[in-house]
């Protein structure tokens, strides 16, 4: 059986939409990380010959590099012979996939080095033009003579114009709705902390968002994002960027009390405070096959294990990573005590504490999960072990990203603690859920 | 294939022949002994004896030229020629070469059968004239493949017809553009302004056989051409656009004509008269047949302009640039990773150009501030290149890729080469390179930016001084062409080596020089404002002083004429003062005027620059009249022929001096180096041409003791400069 070891791993700063990295695409914003992943290869003195793939997770595709991931490969400096494709699809779980594919291209024997890169530039997601405008710009592409044209373009400017009738549609907007029950995420999330049995407050959920910005602050505070996070250099705004500047440090009760519902404006609890932030950033990690890697006299951060992902109701979506963590650790042979960390994706306060209440409870796992033929509840994860340093709610949430910052975070986080295992897991809209096991040794 | 009796292929030294199937004649010019093809006499009567076989032979339908040169179609005349001819003063073989190609295009163009050029690869002067008379020109994308007619860089004309036939091509004004300039036009544009007729996609075939190039859909396109010429002999002379067409028209083409003298006026002013000889040359042929204008309005002004000091100066300067760059062979590096230390103005720069050049570049700075904005201007260099299309969106991404910056050392470890450009503070080089030997490979190389200190200084305490070398740019990097490479007596050969072929790689004349306080150029050229500064300090206005320089051409190559005082603003007056400060170790022929050059830096306040947007700078002004009235000085009247030969006499003093010291060997190195570093005018043929042809030593000399005498022992003439020999 062929190991897949984490040979090291970093970000860039994860930085909000709209504020440094707006300037830059995905495919830019990659090509940064693999720079940064070459220059440490010639510190260790690894040929970039040795990488055998990259493999990218991106879910924002930008229109001029439907590759995005081959793009970064090759203009970030890596040989044009190294091959490069992009795991897209899996929207927030795409990263996790991601890594889960790198480990199976190592495990089968296809390839003994994979580098993995997550990009997504969240900020440069394209508004369209309304469907019926952009119609008539084809058909004023296709109009041969001058008087076709003009026809054309007639009927063409005042419907430009008229915004109120013929809206253009915002590309976020689209990415963030699951076409299968027409709902935004954050009304997914909704769904959840209206749920009775759940028992979530606005109070509950608005702690636990102050908690994730406190414990992010502290975190840059005390120096432990100097593991993972690289600085950037923007040169289109001669920007030097080195810290992740969603974080707020005036969070508190009073002033998130303040901030309306975003998602349902009457009755609703989730609001932008405690939800996860849109956000743009790149990250990488090189793969390797375990004896290559000592071989090579290559430092280990960890061990890729088990991976499990899981399908439940769309309009529930926040609630499918309970089903990937059961099936993880059955698939293990492990029971919730194993775990030190634990990095769930905090897309929205609602559904971490929805997830860890079901887990705790056999009556919950019994209704939400009775008919997979679940009842028994898995345990309680310790608070100080639930994304000890903040999540996406304080750091952001860069889709394609998310998932390799979680790896790497917890990894960071257990050489910290010198302890052994971790559990990684995020929601996924359109109802599914991953979850993937991290080891030390 | 078939082959013709007539013409035999391995006939012709410099020319391969060969008829295809259908009686088309595929020529390649193929000069033998030269990289590039050249014009000469030899060649020229080749070509004639092959036009002459053509129009003879009935067989031959038509004529295709092709270059079997990769990346060169035909670099124009032979310069080497015209060089001994200027030299010997004697012009008749020259003459004799043009009346050739008169005739000889001349008949070309009448000819029955159609002439096709394949151009790929650069076609410049001479060549663009050849191929100007043939009926029809194909061009390949070829990156390499480009038109210009140079010739007025050379202080000449375009003498073989091309005053003639392009503005007939082309039209008046996009020819005048070209002729006056000698501005490069690259396929795109040339299809475009009409000056070819096609443009096909560059696949070059990697043997250049004939029976391989006749393949080439180069050669493929311009055989249809030929087929096309030969069955509708009508559209052989296609026809101008309607806009070029009215502007080409007799009274407006005055008036095109008059505009264009203004420009060039406003740009060399009376300096070069070659491109105003142009001007009247497409003017006056215009009236006349091509032959006739040729004949009696192109040759004579060419003749006269080839026999003059103006041209004799250019064409050697050109080739000792050829020379500089000749003697430098590219060695290959170890790993083509060059680390830049420092991201300010010349860090960046260099690092730039680096990346432009397709090096990896380590960009090093301990501030990541200065490595964001470094990082910012190289962007913004770039993506001007992009806004103006000389680039593309994918060349920006990697250039701008190539370059990694960070603020670890380690970083720079992997390189093979590291230029320095820190701030000039000795002690920071030297911890710099104390770094570099620590972190460094073994034989990776440590080169030098400085512009004020000695290869000795910055190596003093060196463990491995036989990697240190020095590499001075000058500012704007992108722009200046000379780069010194400064050589110690403790600079390995493996090192000076790298440095050249470095330079040479981005496109520099490296001139390798001797160590010694601000080397060769910034020697040279602190006297010079030294002496403005002095000036400035005697009460003599901005103005005046600036004029005098820029009356005499100073910078005009470059297209903005300069005076010391403007040049001491576009270097920065920091770094002015910090070159002359550093300069003091000559003696005292260096005198600053430190109290007044203190003046111009307020605390925590940008320096005061001497010219603010054209005008005298008013807190200048009030700087000088505050440190006149601390330092009264009274000099009297001075007229310009003083002020002139103050601060050009005590160049020529320190050049001579810089040769008997060593710095370089030969005075032609020194012109170069002068002419292509501070902006002395090309004309002029370099700062000690000047000297010697305009005066006799004994009269420098002299000169130069009575001002001793007016102003002091700054002026005091050194030992070798009245026995002559330089």
């Amino acid at each position: 059986m062929r190991n897949v070891v984490i040979v090291d791993g970093f970000r860039t700063p994860l930085c909000k939409e709209g504020t440094d990295f707006r300037e830059t695409d995905a495919d830019v914003l990659g090509a940064w990380v693999v720079r940064e992943m070459i220059t440490r290869c010639h510190r260790w003195n690894l040929p970039l010959e040795t990488i055998d793939c990259v493999l990218g997770s991106n879910v924002a595709t930008p229109m001029h590099a439907v590759n995005p991931t081959r793009v970064a490969a090759v203009t970030g400096g890596l040989p044009a012979t190294i091959p490069a494709d992009t795991v897209a699809g899996k929207n927030c779980g795409s990263g996790v996939t991601t890594l889960y594919y790198a480990g199976l291209r190592i495990r089968s024997g296809d390839a003994d080095t994979v580098l993995v890169i997550g990009m997504e530039a969240m900020s440069r997601i394209p508004i369209l033009y309304n469907q019926t405008v952009a119609n008539l710009f084809l058909q004023y592409g296709k109009a041969r003579s001058l008087r076709e044209r003009t026809a054309v373009a007639l009927t063409l400017i005042p419907k430009l114009l008229h915004l109120k009738k013929y809206p253009p549609r915002i590309g976020l907007m689209m990415g963030l709705t699951d076409p299968m029950c027409d709902l935004i995420m954050g009304q997914t999330a909704e769904n959840i902390a209206k749920d009775p049995s759940l028992d979530i407050s606005r109070q509950d959920q608005d702690a636990f968002s102050i908690r994730s910005h406190r414990l992010a602050s502290q975190a840059w505070k005390d120096g432990l994002f100097a593991d993972e996070v690289v600085p950037m250099y923007v040169p289109e705004r001669s920007a030097y960027v080195a810290r992740d500047n969603g974080i707020r440090e005036d969070a508190g009760q009073d002033t998130f009390r303040e901030v309306k519902p975003a998602f349902d404006r009457r009755h609703g609890s989730v609001t932008p405070a405690n939800s996860s932030q849109i956000t743009d950033a790149a990250a990488a990690m090189l793969l390797m096959e375990e004896e290559k890697a000592k071989a090579l006299g290559l430092p280990i951060l960890g061990y890729l294990k088990n991976y499990a992902d899981f399908g439940y109701e769309p309009s529930c979506m926040g609630l499918a990573p309970v089903g990937a963590i059961a099936k993880v650790l059955a698939k293990a042979r492990l029971n919730m005590k194993d775990f030190s960390v634990w990095e769930i994706n905090e897309a929205f306060a609602s559904v971490v504490l929805g997830i860890s209440r079901i887990l705790d409870s056999s009556s919950l796992m019994e209704r939400k999960f009775g008919h997979y033929g679940w009842a028994e509840r898995l345990g309680e994860i310790p608070p100080d072990d639930l994304n000890p340093h903040g999540g996406a709610i304080a750091l952001g949430h860069p889709v394609g990203v998310s998932g390799l910052r979680l790896a790497m975070t917890s990894l960071f986080e257990l050489k910290r603690r010198n302890a052994e295992r971790a559990m990684i897991s995020a929601c996924v809209g359109g109802g599914q859920g991953v979850a993937m096991i991290l080891e030390r040794k | 294939m078939s082959q013709d009796h007539t013409i035999s292929p391995g006939f012709f030294t410099h020319f391969k022949t060969t008829v295809l199937d259908d009686g088309i004649l595929l020529a390649g010019f193929d000069y033998s002994g030269k990289p590039v093809n050249v014009l000469n006499v030899e060649s020229m009567s080749e070509w004639q004896k092959i036009v002459q076989s053509a129009e003879q032979s009935t067989a031959i339908k038509g004529v295709i030229l092709v270059s079997m040169k990769e990346g060169n179609f035909c670099a124009g005349a032979d310069l080497e020629q015209m060089h001994d001819a200027q030299r010997r003063r004697a012009f008749q073989e020259m003459e004799q070469l043009v009346m050739t190609a008169h005739q000889l295009f001349d008949r070309m163009g009448r000819s029955p059968k159609p002439f096709v050029a394949a151009v790929e690869g650069a076609c410049l002067g001479g060549g663009l004239e050849l191929v100007l008379a043939c009926h029809a020109r194909i061009a390949s994308t070829h990156p390499k493949t480009c038109f210009a007619l140079p010739e007025v860089k050379l202080g000449i004309l375009p003498g073989f017809g091309g005053t003639q036939r392009l503005p007939r091509l082309i039209g008046v004004p996009a020819a005048l553009d070209m002729i006056t300039t000698g501005k490069t036009i690259f396929p795109r544009q040339a299809l475009r302004m009409g000056l070819t007729e096609g443009m096909v996609a560059s696949i070059p075939s990697t043997a250049r056989t004939l029976e391989r190039i006749q393949q080439e859909t180069l050669v493929q396109a311009a055989i249809a051409e030929v087929r096309r010429l030969c069955s509708s002999p009508a559209t052989r002379q296609p026809p101008l656009r309607a806009s070029q067409r009215f502007l080409s028209a007799p009274v407006i083409r005055s008036l095109v004509c008059r505009y264009a003298r203004h420009h060039v006026i406003a740009r060399v002013r009376h300096f070069y008269p070659a491109p105003l000889r142009a001007i009247d040359a497409v003017a006056k042929g215009l009236r006349l047949s091509i032959l006739e204008g040729s004949l009696t309005v192109e040759r004579p002004l060419l003749m006269e302009l080839m026999a003059s000091e103006i041209s004799a100066h250019l064409v050697s300067l050109f080739l000792a640039g050829e020379k500089v760059k000749r003697h430098v062979a590219v060695v290959p590096m170890a790993s083509t990773r060059v680390g830049v230390l420092g991201a300010g103005l010349m860090g960046s720069q260099i690092a730039g150009q680096l990346a432009e050049k397709g090096y990896p570049v380590v960009l090093r700075d301990l501030s990541s501030e200065i490595l964001a904005k470094g990082i910012g201007r190289i962007h913004s260099t770039q993506t001007a290149q992009m806004r103006k299309r000389v680039i593309l969106p994918s060349d920006l991404r990697y250039r701008m890729m190539r370059i990694a910056p960070t603020t670890h050392t380690r970083d720079v470890s992997t390189a093979s080469l590291v230029i320095e450009a820190v701030s000039e503070k000795l002690d920071v080089k030297r911890a710099v390179l104390a770094e570099f030997e620590s972190e460094a490979r073994p034989d990776a190389i440590f080169a030098t930016n400085t512009s004020s200190y000695t290869l000795a200084d910055i190596a003093a305490n060196a463990i491995h001084p036989e990697r240190c070398v020095g590499l001075h740019f000058f500012n704007p990097v992108a722009r200046m062409q000379l780069v010194e490479v400064v050589r110690a007596p403790f600079t390995s050969d493996v090192a000076l080596a790298q440095a050249c072929s470095l330079a040479k790689r981005l496109g520099k004349f490296p001139l390798v020089v001797h160590d010694g306080p601000g080397f060769l150029v910034n020697r040279i050229l602190s006297r010079y404002l030294a002496e403005a500064v002095i000036m400035v300090g005697a009460g003599i206005s901005f103005r005046r002083i600036d004029a005098v320089a820029k009356h005499f051409g100073m910078a005009i190559d470059s297209g903005h004429p300069m005076g010391p005082l403007e040049l001491i603003d576009l270097i920065g007056l920091p770094v002015a003062i910090h070159v002359l400060t550093s300069l003091a170790v000559l003696g005292p022929r260096i005198e600053s005027r430190d109290a007044l050059l203190q003046a111009f830096l307020p605390k925590e306040k940008a320096p005061l620059t001497f010219w603010k947007s054209g005008k005298e700078h008013a807190a200048a002004l009030d700087a000088v009249a505050n440190y006149r009235r601390a330092y009264p000085s009274d000099a009297g009247p001075t007229s310009d022929d003083s002020l002139h030969q103050r601060l050009f006499l005590p160049m020529v003093d320190e050049a001579v001096r810089c040769l008997r010291d060593k710095i370089v060997e030969h005075p032609w190195q020194l012109d170069f180096a002068l002419t292509y570093g501070i902006g002395f005018p090309a004309f002029r043929g370099g700062l000690l041409t000047w000297a010697r042809q305009t005066m006799m030593p004994g009269q420098i000399t002299q000169k130069l003791e009575s001002l001793t005498a007016t102003y002091g022992k700054r002026f005091e003439p050194c030992q070798g400069l009245s026995d002559g020999g330089w």
